[in-house]
C-alpha cells in the first residue's frame, strides 16, 4: 500500500502546471427567452481551473490565463455555450432554455450523468409533486408518479400509514424485496419519516446498469432520495403552514340490534340442518325488546364504530427554511412538524380522566446541509439530520378488530358516564380494553450525519476528482407505556324495575414501565471521479471503495452487519451519439461464508441516440431518439432467513434464546417443595455452508422519444429479470426427520414488464399545462421452489405468480332442496356433505364426485398488483394552479375472508349490507339480488366459506388520488412587504375511489385477519400556504 | 512536465489533503493484502455443538429435559410449537362434554369435520411435533454413552428414560393413526439424498410390537422410585403400565381384526392384525397383573384412605387422585407447565369461572352413565321431572367429584352454582353460555381463584387404570373370571360403589367394565379412544341409549322451583347433533404429508 502511495505522490507531482499573464473579462449572464438576468450561472475556462459564477444581476468578473480562447457558460436547465473569446474583455451570453433536457442532470448510483447519456433505466420526480400529496408519508407521494414504481397502501393508522413500493415488482418469493434506499448517497434504512420540504427529487434505480454499482444489495432496485441544498444568493426563508382532515376512505355498517337478533336466529336456523337442533339464541321477548329499545340497558344497541370514530381527524403540517450562499458557503437548514391524530372519538378518552387514549403520530424534522468551498480544488460538505417520531397508540389491530366486529347488543357503551358491561363476550368490552389497556408512547430518533470533501485532481489530469465520505447514523428508540384499569359497571335490575350500576373493579392508579434501545451505523466511502473529452470522445470513470458496519452499542454480543465493497463505472459516448457504459460492484457482507462473501455484480449497457446521425433530417417531429439496452447481474443478501446460517449446527443452550424460541421447559420434584423449572437445551437449525446471495440476472430495452419540438415526451421500457439463488426451506422432505433444515439458494424465478410515460407540455400565452401518464406493468412467475407435488398438475405453485391466490371455483347458488338433494351432486368433503340450500355450488374441477382441496385451481391474481397506472395532468393560469392524478391498479386479487364477511362466526356483528344480500328463500324466490351465502352462526357451517372465487374479489380500481389547486400572489405590495411569493393552495389525497368491492371496502386496505383489524386507509383534505422572503 | 521551483510550496499544499485522505481511507484501517479480510466480522464461533451437550452431565440433563417437554404430552389445552393446538381439554371431543366457545377446534370435530386438508385435528396428531421429540431421543441414545462424568447407572437412567418417552410417542400415534413409520435412530439431517428418509409406515403389530419392546427395555433401565426433586420422571412402573395400556389398544377390536371397519385393500395390516387372536387380550392382563404386583416397590397403591369432603359430603379418595400432584396413585404425569393463574391462557376453554372465554360442560348423555350409590342405574325422564337435585345428590360418588352442578359447591368465590334459568348469585356471571347445565370440575384445580395459581399436572397414567385394563381384558381372554371381578371391584370399593353384582354374563360383564373404566377415567383424555378401539363410536352407550360420538347430544334446562324448596326442575333437551363417519376410527395423514409419496394414507380419506 506504501508503494502505491508513493506512486500517486509523483503523478501528483507530475501534475502541475504554471500560469503567467491574465486577463479579465466581465459582462452579463441572462436567458434567451425573457432577457431576464441568471444569477449563479458558472463560467469557467476550459482545460484549466479558472472560473467563477454570476452575481445576483447576472454579471460575472473573471481572470483569465493568457493563452485561454474559449470561455464555457453553464446554467441549470439551459443549454451551455462555449464562447471564443476573440480578445474581447465584455462578454454578454443569452442562454437558450434545454428543452429536450440534454443538459439536465440526473441522480444516479454515486454521481449524476446527464439525462442525455443515460443508457439505464432511471426515473425520478421532483419536489412540487411531493409537497402536493398531504400524506405523514413520502412513501404515499410517489404513488402514480413514477414508472417502475408498483405500489399499495394497506393501512391509514397514524405512523404505520406507509405504502409498500416494488420496484418492478416482485423478484423474488422468499427474501426481502425491499427496493435499497440511498440518501444523498448514503443508504438509508428509514425514509418514510422525511419532511417533504426537505426533498429535492427522487430517482428510482430499475435495471442491472443503474443499480449494479450496489452489487449484492441491488437486485430490488434503488430509491434515490436528494435532498435541498442552497444556492448562491441572499438568504431565501420558506414558511410552510399546512391544515388537514383525514376521514375513512371506506367503513362498513353494522346492524342494529333488531335486525341483528332477527337474524342470528334465522342463522340458527339454518345451523339446525348440520347441528340437528335449533335452540334460538334471542327471545321473542328479546326480540320486541330491541325491537322497541324500551330496555335500553339489558337490550342495548350501540352502533360502535360510531360511537367509536369520529367523522374528521386533523393533520397538520409546518415547516420553516432558510437557504442561500455566498462563494464560500451554501447553505440549507430546515425545520418541520408534523401532527397526525387517529379517528378515535376524543369524547371517550374523557372517561379515564388524565388520560388520553387517542392515537396521534408527531414529527419533527431537522436538517441542515452546508457546502463550503474551501480551496478552489477543495469543497466539503456536511449534512446532519434529525427526525423524531412520537407515536402514541397500542395494539390498534386488536382494538379495531374488537370495533368492527362488536355486535351492538351485549353492552349499553356508556350510560351516565359509566363504562357499563352487561354480557361477557369473546374479547370483553372494548371501551374497557380502548381505555384500560392503556397507550404506549414509541419514541425514535434517527440522526444522520455525514461528512464530504471533494478534491479537484485536474492537476494531474483534468477531469479527475477524489472525494471521501464520512457517515454516522444513530438511532434511539424509547418506548413508555401507561396502562391503567378503568372502572366498569354491572347493571342489576332490581325488583321495583329500578337499575343499580355495581361497580366491578376499582380504579387503580397508572401502570408504567419503559424500555429503550439503540442502533448505530458507521459508512465510509472514497473514491475517484474522471470525466473528460477528447474531441468527440467523451469518457467517464468512477472508481470507489466504501463499507459500512450497523451495530449495537448497548449489545455487545450481537454481530455487527458489515458491508464492503468496490464500485466501478466506465461510461463512453462518442458525439453523444454513441453510448456505452460499463458498471460494476464487487462487494460482500458477513452474511456468508468466508470465501462465499464477495461477488462480481457486472453489467453492460448501450445506447444510440438516433437523431444525432448525420443522416437523421432535422425536424420539428421528432427532435429525440434514444434506444437502449442493458444486460447485468446484481444480487440481495436480504434473503428473509436467520443470519450465519453457513455455520456448522449448533445446539441451544441459552435462556434467553431457547425462551424466545419455543417452550422447552419441564418441571421436576413435588409441587410446594421440590418442584422446579429445568431449563432444556436442543438441537438448532442445521447448517448450510454453501448459503450465498440472490442473483438476479436482468435485461432491458428502452426507447426515448421527443415529438413536436420537443413538446411531447414518450419514454418506454421491456424488462426481463431471472432471479436464482432465492433462498428457500425444503418443502419436500419428510416431516419425519424432523430437522431443522436451513434454507437452500434453489428458488427460482423470472418477473418480466413493461412500463411506458409520456409527457406533454404546451404553452398558449398565460396558461401553460401538462399531461403525465404512466403505466408499470411485471408479472412474475415462480420457476422452483421445492414444491411437493400435489395430485394435480393445476394445483402447483411453481409455475404461478408468487402469492397467487388458490380456491375452488363458486358457480352460483344451490337454490332448492332438489338441487342440495340431487343424487349426481358432487359430494363436499367439509360439513359431513350436511349442505342446503343457499350454500355455493362448486365445480368439481377434477371430476373424482367430491369437493375438496383438489379441486382449488388458480384464481385471479396475487395480493400485490401487477399493473399500477398513473393519469395525472394540470395547468397554470396567471396566478392559478391545477393539478390533478387519477391513479390505479389492475390484474390484483384480495380475499375476503376476514370475519366481517362471515357474520356471526366468532358472535361478531353483520354488516348491513351483508344482512340485505345474503341467500334466503324469499330473496331467491322474489329474484333479489344474492351476494352472499345464507346465514350461519358460531362457524358450524363452513362450507359456503372455503377459499373460493366467490371471496377471491378482483380488486382493480381507479382512485382520484390527488387533486391540487392554488393560487399564487404576485402583486407589487408583496414584494414592497419583501415577500417575493405567496402561494395558498388547497389540496387532497384518495378523494375517489370506484372499485368492484362491497361497499365499506377500499381495495387497497388488507382484508383483516381473524383477531386483527387494519385502520382504514384514509382521505386528506388539506389547505396550505407557501410563503418565501 | 517538471517540478518548478516557485510553485513547490504550492503544489505541496494541494497535495497535503489528497494524501491524507488517502492515508486515512486506506492505510489505517487497511493493509494492502487485507484490503478486504478484517473489516467484516469474522463468523461466530459456534459456541455450543452436540459435543458440548454431551460433555458434562449436567447440559446432557438439560437435553434430556428437553425430551421430557416435547415428548410429553398435556392434556392441557395448549397453544405452542411441540404440544400442538388444543384449545379445550379433550373432554368437549366425546360425549364426556361440550365447549361453551363456538370457534374451538372440538366443534368442528364433533361435525364429522376430520379430512387430510384441515389442520385442526392434525394439531392433536401432532406429526412432526413427536418426530421431533423422537429425533431429539435418537440424538441422546446416540450420545448419551459418551457423558464422561456420570456412573453407568445414570447412562441406564437416562437412557431408559428417553426409551420410555419414545414408546409413549409411538403409542399416541398407534392409537390416531394404526401403524406408523418406525424410527429408532437419528436420521442423517441431508436434502441430498430424501430417499433414504421416506421411511414408509410399519403394519400395525410391528409398531405394537416395537413400542412393547421399548416399554420391555425402558422398565429393565429405569428404577422403581426417584428422589424427591425428580419426581415425575418416568419410572418402571411407567414402562410397565404403558405397556399394558398398549396390549389392551392391540388386543381391543380395532386392531385385533381381520375386518377393519374401512378396509385398506392390500394394505389392512397398516390398520389392524389381520386376523382375531384371543391370547391378546391375556397377554395385556397379564401386562397389567405386572403392573399391579409392582407397585408396591414403586411406593404406589389406590388412593384409598382419605376424608369425607367438607362440602361435597363424600370420601374423596377419587377427588385426590387426579386432583393431588404426585400421589400414591399416580404413576407418570405430565409437567409441562408450572404454576399458572386463573387468567393463563392455559384455562381458556376449560375453567369457565375466571376466564369466561369458553368453559367445558359436561353433558347430559354422559351424567346418565352414573350409577346410583346401590349400583342400580338411575331413572331420568326424558321429559323433565322436578326432582333434579335428588337425582344428582344419589349418583355415584365419583360425580361430585367429577362434575359441577346446580346448587354444588365449586370454591369459597362459589359456594353455590346457580346453574339454572336467570340463576345470579354471589357476583357470579349469568349462564356464561352453559348449555348442558353442569360443568366440568374434574382436571380444574377448585382452589385456583383471581390471584391463586393451580398446578396443571396431568396424569397420564395412573395405577386404578391397571386394575381396569386387568379386568378388561381378562374377562375377554377367559370370560367375567373372579380375577376380574376381584379387580374392578378394588376399583369401586375405593370409590366407595358396591361390588359388580355376580353371575354376569360376559357380554353384560364387558358392558359394566366399559361403563366402569369410563366412569373412572373421565375427562382423562381416554374415552375418544376407548370408542375408537372398541368400534362404538357410531353407536349408542349401552347404559344410556344415548348418542356416543354419533348423534343428538343432550343437556338440561333448568329452572329453579320457588324458595323455601331447594328442588330444581330438569327439561333434558337435544343442543347438538353430532356426526361420525367409519373413516374416522382412523385418522387422516395431512395430505402434503402423504404427498411427499412415504405414506400411505388411511381408508377413506
Amino acid at each position: 500500500m506504501r508503494k502505491c502511495a508513493l506512486i500517486l505522490i509523483c503523478i501528483f507531482l507530475c501534475g502541475s502546471q504554471s500560469l503567467f499573464g491574465q486577463t479579465t473579462i466581465t459582462g452579463t449572464v441572462s436567458s434567451a427567452a425573457d432577457g431576464s438576468p441568471l444569477p449563479g450561472a458558472t463560467v469557467a475556462v476550459p482545460g484549466t481551473p479558472v472560473g467563477t459564477i454570476s452575481t445576483e444581476d447576472g454579471t460575472y468578473s473573471v481572470l483569465v490565463p493568457a493563452g485561454a480562447d474559449e470561455l464555457v457558460f453553464q446554467y441549470v436547465g439551459m443549454i451551455s455555450q462555449t464562447v471564443a473569446i476573440e480578445g474581447r474583455t465584455i462578454i454578454d451570453i443569452a442562454l437558450e432554455v434545454d428543452a429536450m433536457g440534454l443538459e439536465e442532470l440526473v441522480v444516479v448510483g454515486y454521481g449524476t450523468q446527464k439525462k442525455a447519456t443515460i443508457t439505464g433505466s432511471v426515473s425520478e420526480i421532483n419536489a412540487d409533486v411531493i409537497t402536493q400529496a398531504p400524506q405523514a408519508n413520502i412513501s404515499n407521494a410517489l404513488v402514480g408518479r413514477m414508472t417502475g414504481l408498483l405500489t399499495v397502501q394497506r393501512e391509514g393508522e397514524p405512523g404505520e400509514s406507509s405504502t409498500t413500493l416494488r420496484i418492478r415488482g416482485q423478484g423474488t418469493f422468499s427474501g426481502s424485496a425491499e427496493p435499497l434506499i440511498m440518501i444523498d448517497g448514503i443508504e438509508a434504512r428509514n425514509y418514510d419519516n422525511l419532511d417533504p420540504n426537505e426533498i429535492e427529487n427522487i430517482t428510482v434505480l430499475k435495471d442491472a446498469s443503474a443499480t449494479a454499482v450496489y452489487g449484492v444489495r441491488g437486485a430490488n432496485g434503488v430509491i434515490i432520495i436528494t435532498t435541498k441544498r442552497g444556492e448562491l444568493g441572499r438568504p431565501k426563508l420558506s414558511i410552510s403552514s399546512n391544515v388537514g382532515v383525514n376521514t375513512m376512505t371506506a367503513l362498513k355498517e353494522n346492524t342494529p340490534s333488531y335486525p341483528y337478533a332477527l337474524a342470528y336466529n334465522e342463522a340458527l336456523r339454518y345451523n339446525s340442518y348440520t347441528t340437528g337442533t335449533y335452540i334460538p339464541k334471542f327471545t321473542e321477548e328479546d326480540i320486541e325488546l330491541f325491537r322497541t329499545g324500551e330496555d335500553p340497558i339489558f337490550h342495548p344497541d350501540v352502533d360502535w364504530m360510531d360511537l367509536f370514530f369520529k367523522k374528521n381527524a386533523l393533520q397538520t403540517n409546518h415547516n420553516v427554511n432558510i437557504s442561500g450562499g455566498t462563494k464560500l458557503m451554501k447553505y440549507f437548514v430546515s425545520a418541520g412538524y408534523f401532527f397526525q391524530e387517529a379517528g378515535f372519538n376524543d369524547d371517550l378518552t374523557s372517561l379515564a380522566p388524565g388520560f388520553n387514549a387517542q392515537h396521534t403520530y408527531k414529527r419533527y424534522n431537522l436538517r441542515s446541509n452546508f457546502d463550503f468551498n474551501i480551496t478552489k480544488r477543495l469543497t466539503a460538505s456536511l449534512q446532519i439530520a434529525e427526525q423524531i417520531d412520537r407515536k402514541k397508540g397500542l395494539d390498534t389491530g386488536y382494538l379495531l378488530d374488537k370495533v368492527f366486529n362488536m355486535p351492538p347488543w351485549p353492552s349499553p357503551g356508556i350510560v351516565d358516564g359509566k363504562i357499563v358491561n352487561v354480557y361477557d363476550i369473546y374479547g370483553g368490552d372494548i371501551l374497557e380494553r380502548f381505555l384500560g389497556s392503556g397507550y404506549r408512547l414509541f419514541l425514535n430518533n434517527y440522526l444522520t450525519t455525514s461528512l464530504r470533501f471533494d478534491y479537484d485532481l485536474d492537476f494531474i489530469t483534468e477531469g479527475l476528482k477524489i472525494h471521501t465520505t464520512v457517515s454516522y447514523w444513530n438511532r434511539a428508540s424509547d418506548t413508555k407505556n401507561y396502562s391503567k384499569n378503568v372502572q366498569t359497571y354491572k347493571p342489576l335490575r332490581l325488583e321495583d324495575g329500578t337499575i343499580l350500576y355495581a361497580s366491578q373493579n376499582d380504579d387503580q392508579p397508572f401502570g408504567y414501565w419503559e424500555r429503550s434501545g439503540k442502533l448505530r451505523k458507521n459508512y465510509l466511502e472514497a473514491g475517484f471521479d474522471y470525466n473528460r473529452s477528447f474531441g468527440n470522445h467523451n469518457v467517464g470513470g468512477l472508481l470507489l471503495y466504501n463499507q459500512s458496519k450497523l451495530y449495537d452499542p448497548n449489545l455487545a454480543f450481537v454481530i455487527p452487519n458489515g458491508h464492503q465493497g468496490l464500485v466501478g463505472r466506465v461510461t463512453y459516448n462518442y458525439g453523444l451519439r454513441y453510448l456505452a457504459e460499463f458498471n460494476i460492484g464487487y462487494n460482500g457482507t458477513e452474511n456468508f461464508a468466508v470465501g462465499q462473501r464477495f461477488g462480481l455484480f457486472p453489467a453492460y449497457s448501450i445506447g444510440w441516440i438516433v437523431t444525432e446521425e448525420p443522416f437523421f433530417p432535422r425536424n420539428n417531429f421528432i427532435t429525440y431518439l434514444k434506444i437502449r439496452a442493458t444486460y447485468g447481474e446484481v444480487g440481495n443478501d436480504r434473503i428473509g432467513a436467520e443470519r450465519f446460517l453457513y455455520r456448522p449446527t449448533s445446539y441451544i443452550f441459552d435462556e434467553i434464546v431457547a425462551n424466545d424460541k419455543e417452550a422447552q421447559f419441564y418441571y421436576f420434584g413435588i409441587p410446594g417443595s421440590t418442584w422446579q423449572q429445568y431449563q432444556g437445551s436442543f438441537e438448532g437449525t442445521n447448517g448450510n455452508p454453501n448459503l450465498t446471495w440472490e442473483r438476479a440476472q436482468k435485461t432491458n430495452l428502452g426507447v426515448d422519444l421527443t415529438l413536436f419540438s420537443s413538446k411531447l415526451n414518450i419514454s418506454g421500457d421491456y424488462f426481463y429479470e431471472y432471479r436464482d439463488n432465492i433462498l428457500a426451506f425444503p418443502q419436500t422432505i419428510p416431516n419425519i426427520l424432523a430437522a431443522e433444515l436451513a434454507p437452500q439458494n434453489w428458488g427460482e424465478m423470472e418477473n418480466e414488464g413493461f412500463e411506458l410515460e409520456f409527457t406533454f407540455r404546451d404553452r398558449n400565452n398565460d396558461l401553460s399545462y401538462w399531461v403525465n401518464g404512466v403505466y408499470t406493468f411485471a408479472q412474475n412467475t415462480v420457476l422452483f421452489q421445492d414444491e411437493v407435488q400435489r395430485p394435480f398438475t393445476y394445483q402447483n405453485r411453481t409455475g404461478q405468480s408468487a402469492g397467487q391466490f388458490f380456491g375452488l371455483i363458486a358457480q352460483g347458488f344451490y337454490n332448492s332442496w332438489e338441487e342440495v338433494n340431487d343424487a349426481y351432486r358432487p359430494v363436499a368433503q367439509t360439513q359431513g356433505n350436511r349442505i342446503m340450500p343457499g350454500d355455493l355450488k362448486f365445480k368439481d374441477v377434477n371430476g373424482d364426485g367430491i369437493i375438496d382441496q383438489d379441486d382449488q385451481v388458480p384464481l385471479g391474481y396475487s395480493s400485490f398488483p401487477e399493473v399500477i397506472f398513473g393519469l395525472s395532468f394540470g395547468a397554470n393560469y396567471k396566478g392559478f394552479g391545477l393539478s390533478v392524478l387519477f391513479q390505479g391498479a389492475d390484474r390484483v386479487s384480495r380475499y375476503a375472508g376476514a370475519r366481517m364477511y362471515r357474520p356471526f362466526a366468532w358472535e361478531s356483528a353483520i354488516t348491513q349490507y351483508i344482512n340485505d344480500h345474503s341467500w334466503t328463500p324469499e330473496r331467491y324466490a322474489n329474484g333479489d339480488p344474492i351476494e352472499f351465502p345464507h346465514l350461519s352462526a358460531d362457524g358450524i357451517q363452513v362450507y359456503s366459506y372455503q377459499s373460493s372465487s366467490w371471496w377471491i374479489q378482483n380488486s382493480r380500481y381507479v382512485r382520484l388520488k390527488n387533486v391540487e389547486l392554488s393560487y399564487k400572489f404576485t402583486s407589487e405590495s408583496l414584494l414592497k412587504a419583501n415577500i417575493s411569493s405567496a402561494r395558498i393552495f388547497l389540496n387532497g389525497h384518495n378523494l375517489l375511489t370506484w372499485d368492484n368491492l362491497w361497499p365499506g371496502d377500499d381495495p387497497e386496505q388488507f382484508t383483516s385477519g381473524s383477531n386483527y383489524g387494519y385502520y382504514p386507509i384514509t382521505r386528506t383534505v388539506n389547505l396550505g400556504i407557501h410563503v418565501s422572503f | 512536465m517538471f517540478l518548478s521551483k516557485h510553485n513547490y510550496m504550492k503544489t505541496l499544499r494541494n497535495l497535503i489533503l489528497p494524501v491524507g485522505i488517502f492515508t486515512v481511507v486506506f492505510l489505517i484501517p487497511h493493509s494492502c493484502e487485507e484490503m478486504f479480510g478484517d473489516y467484516l466480522e469474522k463468523p461466530p464461533g459456534v459456541d455450543v455443538t452436540e459435543d458440548t451437550i454431551f460433555s458434562t452431565r449436567i447440559i446432557a440433563e438439560t437435553f434430556l429435559t428437553s425430551i421430557y417437554a416435547t415428548g410429553v404430552e398435556t392434556g392441557y389445552p395448549t397453544w405452542d410449537d411441540w404440544n400442538g393446538r388444543r384449545d379445550t381439554p379433550f373432554s368437549s371431543w366425546t360425549d364426556e362434554g361440550e365447549n361453551v366457545a363456538s370457534w374451538y377446534y372440538s366443534h368442528q370435530f364433533n361435525a364429522g369435520g376430520l379430512n387430510p386438508t384441515s389442520g385442526s385435528h392434525e394439531n392433536r396428531g401432532r406429526w412432526r411435533g413427536r418426530f421431533v421429540s423422537l429425533r431429539k431421543i435418537g440424538i441422546f441414545l446416540d450420545r448419551v454413552h459418551d457423558v464422561p462424568d456420570v456412573t453407568a447407572e445414570w447412562k441406564d437412567q437416562a437412557a431408559g428414560q428417553a426409551i420410555f418417552i419414545r414408546a409413549l410417542c409411538y403409542f399416541d400415534m398407534f392409537k390416531i393413526y394404526g401403524g406408523v413409520p418406525i424410527i429408532d435412530k437419528r436420521l442423517g439431517a441431508t436434502i441430498e439424498n430424501p430417499d433414504a428418509i421416506r421411511i414408509p409406515r410399519s403394519s400395525v403389530e410391528e409398531t405394537v410390537n416395537f413400542i412393547v419392546a421399548q416399554c420391555d427395555t425402558a422398565a429393565l433401565l429405569l428404577p422403581d422410585t426417584w428422589p424427591s426433586e425428580d419426581v415425575g420422571r418416568a419410572t418402571k412402573g411407567a414402562a410397565l403400565l404403558l405397556k399394558a395400556k398398549t396390549l389392551l389398544y392391540a388386543a381391543s377390536p380395532l386392531s385385533n381384526t381381520g375386518d377393519p371397519v374401512v378396509p385398506l385393500p392390500d394394505q389392512n395390516e397398516l390398520i389392524c392384525y389381520g386376523n382375531y387372536d384371543v391370547n391378546r387380550w391375556q397377554l395385556a392382563a397379564d401386562a397389567a397383573q405386572a403392573v399391579i404386583d409392582w407397585a408396591p416397590s414403586g411406593g404406589k397403591k389406590l388412593i384409598d384412605d382419605r376424608e369425607v369432603h367438607p362440602e361435597w359430603g363424600v370420601v374423596q379418595n377419587y377427588y385426590d387422585a387426579w386432583h393431588e400432584a404426585d400421589n400414591e396413585e399416580s404413576i407418570f404425569a405430565a409437567k409441562n407447565i408450572g404454576q399458572v393463574g386463573a387468567g393463563h391462557t392455559l384455562w381458556k376453554g376449560m375453567n369457565n369461572f375466571y376466564q369466561a372465554q369458553g368453559g367445558a360442560m359436561t353433558n347430559q348423555n354422559w351424567v346418565e352413565k352414573y350409577e346410583k350409590r346401590d349400583g342400580t342405574p338411575q331413572t331420568w325422564s326424558q321429559t323433565g321431572g322436578n326432582n333434579l337435585a335428588e337425582l344428582l345428590a344419589e349418583l355415584d360418588p365419583r360425580f361430585v367429584q367429577s362434575v359441577a352442578y346446580v346448587g354444588s359447591y365449586w370454591n369459597q368465590d362459589f359456594p353455590n352454582l346457580a346453574l339454572y334459568e336467570g340463576g345470579v348469585a354471589d357476583n357470579q356471571p349469568p349462564l356464561l353460555g352453559n348449555k348442558t347445565g353442569y360443568w366440568q370440575r374434574k382436571m380444574v384445580p377448585p382452589e385456583m381463584r383471581t390471584g391463586v395459581g393451580g398446578w396443571p399436572i396431568w396424569n397420564i397414567l395412573r395405577l386404578a387404570e391397571a386394575y381396569l385394563i386387568k379386568a378388561e381384558a381378562l374377562n375377554e381372554a377367559q370370560g367375567p373370571v373372579p380375577e376380574a371381578y376381584a379387580a374392578v371391584n378394588k376399583i369401586r370399593a375405593r370409590a366407595g360403589m358396591p361390588d359388580f353384582p355376580p353371575g354376569l354374563t360376559q357380554e353384560e360383564f364387558r358392558q359394566k367394565i366399559r361403563n366402569e373404566r369410563d366412569i373412572e377415567l373421565y375427562a382423562e383424555n381416554n374415552r375418544l379412544w376407548d370408542v375408537m378401539r372398541w368400534v362404538i363410536a357410531d353407536k349408542t352407550d349401552p347404559v344410556t341409549g344415548k348418542a356416543i360420538l354419533n348423534g343428538e347430544i343432550w343437556g338440561l334446562r333448568i329452572t329453579k322451583q320457588p324458595d323455601p324448596s331447594t328442588e330444581y326442575s330438569y327439561e333434558p333437551y337435544v343442543f347438538e347433533v353430532r356426526s361420525w363417519y367409519p373413516q374416522m376410527y382412523h385418522w387422516p395423514f395431512q395430505q402434503n404429508e402423504v404427498n411427499k409419496g412415504y405414506l400411505i394414507q388411511n381408508p377413506g380419506y
